[in-house]
């Protein structure tokens, strides 16, 4: 069940209470295996490689430093998405300002490229996935969140709430809400229906 | 091109996102999969979410390259290294950022606080979810948001307004629920309070939108609106609402406060709603007390019949029990219809219920006989129906057998269906029995379509239907195999007379020449001999040979089976063929 993927348990617990005790090549691991899931999430809510790669820096350092007080309610993989997923907000936050002040600024603009495509695949799905990119930039940060939580990290509802801070049912709701605004912006990307 | 609205149909719709996430439970998987064969809207539904899923994942460019991990691995080590140059202090560290942190929030706290005691009084106060966020994961380690995003004036207003639309508008659709929550999602994406917003809207000054917010916090099960609710249960222009949703919440706990207020004419209308919704015995009680009241009568029984089942038995118990107003209501509405009583037949766990609507059930006679036959297949209710059926009687009652025994006998293979067939033929034998024509009933059942049914239950009595056997027998206007079968079930009982019965085979030798050889049989059994055969003259020659091969086939295959049903007769048969063959 996706739900016990919530309690702490297997490698990460045991290289979390190696971590704790100094052990930093433990959390190096765990850095390893996560980096990876949190880098997918801040590049779709900065739209920045940069910018995503220093969150993620930024969220395993906070978690390293409060590792102390992490009680393990939540899996380690859920406890650094929901770091991530704040400091990206907070980034969000922060341009949104320096935007107000000295109007709009460039960013990459690019989420980071796809090893598994090779080139011909990559340049016929490009328009596509702009398009996608576009609908996805434009969703609000919670539900943009939920839907790629749900769709790209697999997570359940339960999960997704923990790293947002919220209700499973308020969860389900982002995801239905991004679904559907994507349904309506992307109609001309689905086939035909059966 | 223009899609048609994917979203299934309004009564799985609920399941569907969760199906498409893998989310469901083995059971309602089961029982979604099995309405998806069936259901061309969901299984579109279903389909154009995995073509979104497969969409977003075709655009795959989230996937960072080959050397990432190493690249954020090592600029953490130097992060932590710069924040902690120990790392065997992690913990001291750990607790130095933790106050840092604390600090920050802390500010920000207060100033949140100040700024939404600005405006909070006015429409929205702040409920408290400290609790649900300590649990965060992030307590320690996240970002406090911005105060200056808490006190904008425009986007304090935009939510006043996105809530009073989310309430009054969800509050005018049938799925409250769904709506609402939609509604007020992008509130929630904002970290708006909903449950608390909701409680907070109930005091609000606009009636109007206090009404949508009750209904809302009933429809939302909100437990913690009571308080509120009780307090706008003293408001005038919100206290019907308040009445209802206090008694759907707070249940019980409402029942004498509802109960009071019945003997107000204003309110009297929504305690008795509130009552309904409540839907608790006791609430039943307490309306069904106030059918004693004229004042409140109507008012009491609407919301007695609103409760269904829980209202309808407390009603049909006290009709039992010689209550006269309960009597007037119920004779007054024409109620139950067989319709219900079947309901409540089937849903009642509580005897004194049950007995009551099976009494009403013989009280109301025919009309509830379609009811008590769908019961038939219901081990736990079948004998009690059985004995209202019977109670019933008649000719009604026996044709309602008739016709369960038939579908009994079509459902035959469950693991109650011979105690089931021998139930309801054990009913027939009472309901023939209590009647005074059954010599009657029973010859016009045994020319109908379920003929056979009545004959073999006639020959399973015993003997003790032998007036209705010999009815049957003596008509001509039966079917010749059942008027035989009748024929041997008298003999074997001893009530047959042979040389009359001798005198029949030559009516029924003309239509049916098995049934002829066998009334010949039971004839011989029951002391037709040869000194009869004269009866038989009738008969054409061609016509009498073959039947009186056939009585003797039968004959030597009751011999040969060795459970003769005439054992000392054969060779008087032999004897009678012997002797008659030659003189016909």
């Amino acid at each position: 069940m996706r739900t016990a993927a919530m309690a702490l348990t297997g490698e990460d617990a045991l290289l979390l209470a190696a971590a704790r005790t100094g052990d930093r090549s433990a959390f190096e691991q765990l850095v390893r295996r996560h980096a990876r899931a949190a880098a997918r999430i801040a590049s779709r809510l900065l739209e920045s490689r940069e910018d995503a790669e220093d969150v993620v820096q930024d969220a395993f350092t906070n978690a390293f430093l409060a590792l102390a007080s992490f009680r393990g309610h939540a899996s380690f993989k859920t406890w650094i998405l929901h770091i991530t997923f704040n400091l990206a907000q907070d980034q969000i936050r922060q341009r949104a300002r320096r935007e107000r002040t000295f109007g709009r600024g460039g960013h990459d603009g690019a989420a980071l490229p796809c090893p598994a495509a090779g080139p011909a695949r990559h340049a016929a799905a490009r328009d596509d996935a702009e398009h996608l990119q576009r609908v996805l930039e434009e969703l609000p940060p919670r539900q943009k969140a939920a839907l790629l939580l749900k769709v790209y990290e697999g997570l359940a509802y339960a999960e997704v709430a923990a790293v947002l801070g919220t209700t499973p049912g308020a969860a389900r709701v982002y995801v239905s809400l991004a679904r559907q605004s994507l349904r309506r912006r992307c109609e001309h990307l689905l086939g035909e229906g059966p | 091109m223009k899609r048609p609205h994917k979203v299934g149909c309004r009564a799985w719709r609920g399941r569907l996102l969760l199906h498409v996430d893998g989310e469901l439970p083995a059971a309602p998987r089961i029982a979604f999969e099995s309405h998806l064969e069936g259901c061309s809207l969901c299984r579109e539904a279903v389909d154009f979410h995995l073509q979104v899923e497969e969409l977003l994942h075709r655009s795959c460019g989230l996937e960072p390259d080959s050397g990432f991990e190493d690249r954020i691995a090592a600029g953490v080590l130097r992060r932590i290294d710069a924040a902690a140059p120990s790392g065997a202090q992690t913990a001291p560290v750990a607790r130095a950022s933790r106050a840092r942190w604390f600090l920050v929030a802390a500010a920000a706290a207060v100033a949140l606080l100040l700024s939404r005691e600005l405006w909070l009084p006015c429409f929205l106060p702040q409920p408290g979810r400290g609790a649900e966020r300590s649990d965060s994961p992030l307590a320690c380690a996240g970002t406090p948001p911005a105060p200056a995003d808490a006190v904008a004036p425009a986007r304090l207003e935009a939510a006043r307004r996105a809530v009073y639309d989310a309430l009054f508008q969800a509050g005018c659709a049938a799925d409250y629920r769904g709506e609402f929550e939609l509604r007020t999602a992008s509130l929630a994406a904002e970290d708006w309070p909903i449950e608390g917003i909701v409680v907070a809207a109930i005091k609000a000054a606009d009636a109007d939108f206090a009404a949508a917010a009750i209904r809302g916090a009933a429809e939302l099960s909100l437990t913690a609106a009571v308080p509120a609710l009780r307090e706008a249960a003293l408001r005038a222009e919100t206290a019907p609402a308040a009445l209802v949703a206090l008694g759907q919440l707070a249940g019980d706990q409402e029942v004498d406060r509802l109960e009071r207020l019945l003997v107000d004419a204003r309110l009297a209308g929504p305690a008795a709603a509130g009552l309904a919704r409540g839907g608790s015995p006791r609430a039943a009680r307490t309306l069904a007390d106030a059918l004693a009241r004229p004042e409140v009568r109507e008012l009491a029984l609407t919301a007695l019949l609103d409760m269904g089942n829980v209202g309808l038995g407390e009603l049909l118990r006290r009709r039992a029990g010689g209550d006269a107003f309960a009597a007037q209501a119920l004779a007054a509405r024409d109620l139950p219809s067989s319709e219900q009583v079947l309901e409540l037949l089937s849903a009642c766990a509580d005897p004194e219920v049950l007995e009551a609507a099976l009494f009403y059930a013989h009280e109301s006679g025919a009309r509830a006989l379609p009811a008590l036959s769908a019961l038939f297949a219901t081990p736990r209710l079948r004998r009690a129906a059985l004995d209202a059926v019977v109670r019933i009687g008649g000719a009604a009652a026996l044709y309602t057998l008739l016709g369960a025994g038939v579908e009994t006998d079509a459902r035959a293979g469950g693991p109650h269906a011979a105690a089931a067939r021998a139930d309801v033929r054990l009913a027939m034998v009472r309901v023939l029995r209590a009647a005074p024509d059954a010599p009657r009933l029973a010859r016009a059942a045994a020319r109908g379509p379920w003929g056979e049914r009545l004959v073999e239950t006639l020959l399973c009595a015993n003997g003790t239907l032998r007036d209705c056997l010999a009815a049957v027998f003596a008509d001509r206007e039966c079917q010749p195999a059942r008027r035989a079968r009748a024929a041997l079930g008298l003999a074997e009982a001893g009530a047959l007379d042979g040389p009359r019965a001798l005198g029949t085979v030559f009516e029924t030798a003309l239509l049916d020449q098995d049934a002829a050889a066998l009334i010949l049989c039971a004839a011989a059994r029951a002391g037709a001999g040869a000194e009869h055969v004269t009866l038989l003259a009738p008969l054409a020659r061609s016509t009498a040979e073959p039947l009186l091969e056939r009585a003797a086939v039968i004959a030597a295959r009751w011999r040969s089976d060795g459970e003769p049903p005439l054992p000392c007769e054969q060779a008087r048969l032999a004897r009678l063929l012997a002797q008659a063959l030659p003189r016909v």
